[in-house]
């Protein structure tokens, strides 16, 4: 694998945990659980459904954008470790990604990918650099905004 | 995209890639696939918005229900679902889901406060409940629990018996109590059926039959007018079921009782009563002379003076009511049993006039479900002998003697009781799928939650009452867990229906059930092991109960049958009445009340609250057709349906304040006040404003219905126990809109 890959399969595999699990620090997690599973709200939601607004239909958990993560992953022998939970979290989709960088896949599958479940991570960027209070998410939400 | 990236990706082309590399973390978040199955299923449950579970099929791709439909040929939803009911995916896939247990980090409460929330292990929230129940019960004694939740399901109310919980609070003081306290002593016990499709005359005390949305009752009605029954329906708005109805007859609201009362007394005085019905099933010969004396009080001219309705018109529907049946006037809810001061009497008046019309179990009347007989968990398992429950209620309805003999209630009387009657004395708080909107006057209620060291909140999803929590705990909802429902709102023979997981519980969600079960290991194990020592184990509960009722061999079994029905010719009941002194008949003069210091006999009593000169107008509340009450305006097809609400009035009403359709109003009770936009109506009289009940939730915590539309139940104040006892209200009718108002341009 040449060493840019390498370089950003280990970027995204990065990011995408940073999504997927809250930092050591107690401040910062509870910052992470306040933006993205606040049980009074959340201002971050992580789901590419939720921000993918089908014809007619209400922004919701396991829409379209959960089945076609799932067929991704199901393409590549993988399913997301936590069952019941929809497959289209961001930190999911960035990690996934992040396999397909490291395992050589070529450029135009790359592109597909993002093309069906990265560009509208733009919106949620966009949530995190506004809503973020603290610096290890302002910091997060920079580095998203310069790698997606 | 990022420029280095793409710049890359063109550079190198397809292909180039040399073995693949480990990728650090991917396998904590990934596994090998087990299978790929995204085969389009089909499956049948019952819906759960509200208790008639009306049949539904659902469409399930991959394991997620991408539909839900009724089930047709279902006795209940007859092959439909109501709008609540057909938006169920928008429930179960909310995004604003409550997902994880979760734990507040600041120990200051209150709506400004950030909780500094944190995700906790189920281990680690059932650990610290445990021990903070413990810790109130050793320190203060069981009554300093308190619980806001339903008696159900059994597992739930098994754990609050064997923990001897004094104070279990619900909302059905609000709803239909005055109905199961007097029913007990008047027909035999509250009954959901009414056989509307039979009933040639259907007499409607404000409940908007139609509006309500229930579907078993609005195919009912329909059927009703189509085999040439008469729709009479009395209400101060004209709704949709005025437009329905064969007659609508506008009435000062909160009167209904004395046109009740009035109806009685002619049909009485008139000896146009079913006769054969009242000699042979009821208390009439007894204590005739005492009904005749009482009533005869109660002329049409009174009535008319009180309510608006001319007499004439009160004497015609009298006699028609009793000459041109079966005949029915149904109780229901919110409309007549919970709305006013004078609740309990207008429902005892109701329930005379059924029982006059001799339509008690007959055809055409209000009848007794006939169920499957399905055990509950205490006979499927015998319990040690629960606890005594001794301590104070914090609501005062050890006040009300015959509300205590039921266990239902008082929200209305909660606030009052934490913050006036007894401050101080509730300590810890487990709140079960209940928002602070439920309760009027709800500001106080966040006072009185405020002084409370610790609270539990389990939900489906994030309501105001999540903010002053403790821990929260996600729930599931009706459609990921499985349960025998035996059905009795059309139950002329019984039915009872499987309702199925049939979607796996999202996230880290579990069912009260199951909560109850893992408190009981750590708080009350003895009332939580089978005869063989091992835990309860819930499903395996649900399979002896499946096999006991007769429903199949297990819940699989029975599952596959989707419902069981068991039709058999319907049998009118001979006996009514089962408590002591009433030989099994139906009772229009209730002695039992007498030793308990309430009057025998309905007597009138006026609403609480008047127009004045500070509040010249009467304030009315109403439920949606397209929602639950609190529950359902996040889910996003009704939010976009009814997204808020607004100040309905008469556009003279309008004309006098200088308000203009879609201005903002101020409305004004004595009890608070709210801001919201007039809408402009011949619907409603112009000495009334109405608002719709359900919105008004708290900015942040739903992201479609926060914010939205105000709080109608800031402009009830809270009534006490002394209120309802002075006011002869002995069933507790929780007075959810006596109110009056003024209102002004903004």
């Amino acid at each position: 694998m040449s060493e840019m890959r390498e370089h950003l399969a280990q970027l995204y595999a990065e990011l995408g945990q940073a999504l997927l699990k809250p930092p050591e620090e107690q401040e910062a997690a509870i910052e992470y659980y306040r933006l993205f599973f606040n049980p009074q709200g959340s201002p971050c939601p992580l789901w590419q459904s939720v921000y993918e607004k089908e014809e007619g239909k209400p922004p919701q958990l396991f829409g379209e954008a959960h089945h076609r993560a799932l067929a991704w992953y199901r393409r590549y022998g993988f399913e997301p470790a936590a069952k019941n939970e929809p497959a289209d979290h961001l930190g999911l989709l960035l990690l996934f990604y992040a396999k397909l960088l490291a395992d050589g896949e070529p450029a135009d599958v790359l592109e597909k990918f993002e093309d069906e479940h990265l560009r509208w991570a733009e919106q949620f960027v966009e949530r995190l650099r506004r809503e973020a209070r603290h610096p290890y998410f302002q910091d997060l939400a920079r580095r998203l905004d310069e790698n997606l | 995209m990022a420029l280095t990236r793409r710049d890359w990706l063109k550079t190198t082309g397809a292909g180039l890639a040399s073995a693949p590399a480990a990728l650090a973390g991917f396998e904590d978040y990934f596994q090998p696939a087990a299978s790929a199955s995204p085969a389009v299923t089909k499956a049948v449950s019952c819906c759960g918005i509200c208790s008639p579970a009306c049949g539904l099929q659902a469409t399930i791709q991959d394991g997620v229900v991408r539909f839900v439909e009724g089930l047709p040929g279902d006795a209940h939803g007859f092959g439909r679902l109501c709008g609540k009911g057909a938006a169920s995916v928008n429930y179960l896939y909310d995004p604003d889901r409550l997902k994880y247990p979760m734990k507040r980090t600041n120990p200051r409460k209150g709506f400004d406060q950030d909780p500094g929330w944190v995700r906790i292990s189920w281990t680690e929230a059932l650990d610290e409940i445990a021990f903070r129940m413990k810790q109130t019960i050793d320190n203060y004694g069981r009554e300093a629990l308190l619980f806001v939740t339903l008696p159900s399901p059994d597992l739930w109310l098994r754990f609050m018996n064997a923990m001897g919980v004094v104070n279990r609070v619900d909302h059905r003081d609000e709803c239909f109590l005055t109905d199961m306290v007097i029913q007990r002593y008047t027909t035999g016990g509250k009954t959901w059926c009414n056989d509307f499709e039979n009933s040639k005359y259907i007499l409607l005390f404000g409940w908007d039959i139609v509006a309500k949305a229930k579907i078993v009752y609005a195919n009912g009605i329909v059927e009703a007018r189509k085999n040439g029954g008469k729709v009479v329906h009395f209400s101060p708005n004209y709704t949709a079921t005025s437009r329905f109805a064969n007659e609508w007859i506008p009435i000062r609201p909160g009167t209904d009782l004395a046109v009740a009362l009035a109806m009685i007394q002619v049909i009485i005085s008139e000896n146009l009563y079913n006769k054969d019905f009242v000699d042979r099933y009821t208390n009439f010969g007894r204590y005739e002379t005492e009904i005749r004396a009482h009533f005869a009080q109660y002329t049409p001219e009174w009535a008319e003076q009180i309510s608006g309705v001319k007499a004439a018109d009160i004497r015609r529907i009298a006699r028609e009511f009793a000459t041109q049946g079966p005949a029915i006037a149904p109780a229901h809810k919110k409309t007549l049993c919970a709305n006013y001061m004078n609740g309990s009497q207008l429902v005892h008046a109701i329930s005379i006039l059924n029982i006059l019309a001799g339509t008690i179990d007959r055809p055409g009347g209000r009848y007794f479900p006939r169920t499957h007989s399905i055990p509950g968990v205490d006979a499927v398992y015998p319990p040690p002998a629960y606890p005594a429950r001794t301590g104070r209620r914090v609501d005062g309805r050890d006040r009300l003697p015959l509300v205590n003999e039921v266990d239902a209630g008082m929200f209305s009387t909660l606030a009052d009781g934490m913050l006036n009657k007894y401050p101080g004395m509730i300590k810890f708080a487990f709140w079960n799928a209940y928002t602070i909107l439920a309760f009027p006057n709800p500001r106080t209620m966040e006072e009185a939650m405020k002084t409370v060291d610790f609270t539990v909140v389990m939900d489906f999803i994030p309501t105001d009452t999540v903010s002053m929590a403790d821990i929260v705990l996600p729930s599931t909802m009706y459609l990921e867990v499985n349960d025998a429902v035996a059905r009795d709102y059309n139950a002329k023979y019984p039915q009872t229906v499987a309702r199925a997981a049939i979607s796996p519980p999202a996230f880290e969600t579990r069912s009260i059930g199951w909560v109850a079960i893992e408190l009981g290991k750590r708080l009350c194990p003895d009332y939580f092991k089978t005869p063989d020592g091992s835990w309860i184990n819930p499903a395996t509960l649900l399979d002896e109960k499946v096999k006991r009722a007769g429903l199949g061999e297990n819940f699989a079994d029975f599952r596959a049958k989707g419902i069981v029905e068991t039709k058999q010719p319907f049998t009118p009941r001979t006996s009514f009445v089962t408590v002591s002194g009433a030989d099994g008949k139906c009772q229009i003069y209730v002695p039992q009340f007498i030793a308990r210091g309430v009057d025998p006999l309905p007597k009138w009593v006026p609403k609480r609250e008047m127009p004045n000169e500070h509040y010249p107008y009467y304030f009315m509340t109403f439920i949606p057709a397209i929602h639950k009450r609190n529950t359902t305006q996040n889910m996003a097809i009704l939010n976009e349906i009814m997204p808020t609400n607004h100040a309905i009035i008469n556009p003279a009403l309008a004309k006098k304040h200088g308000i203009s359709q879609g201005q903002k109003v101020l409305v004004r009770s004595r009890a608070g006040q709210i801001e919201l936009p007039a809408h402009l109506s011949e619907t409603v009289p112009p000495d009334v404003v109405m608002v719709a009940h359900g919105f008004g939730h708290a900015s942040r915590a739903l992201s479609l219905a926060g914010g939205k539309g105000a709080r109608d139940g800031d402009l009830i104040a809270n009534p006490s126990i002394d209120d309802f006892i002075k006011a002869g209200n002995y069933a507790g009718s929780s007075c959810i809109m006596d109110a009056v108002c003024s209102i002004e341009p903004l």
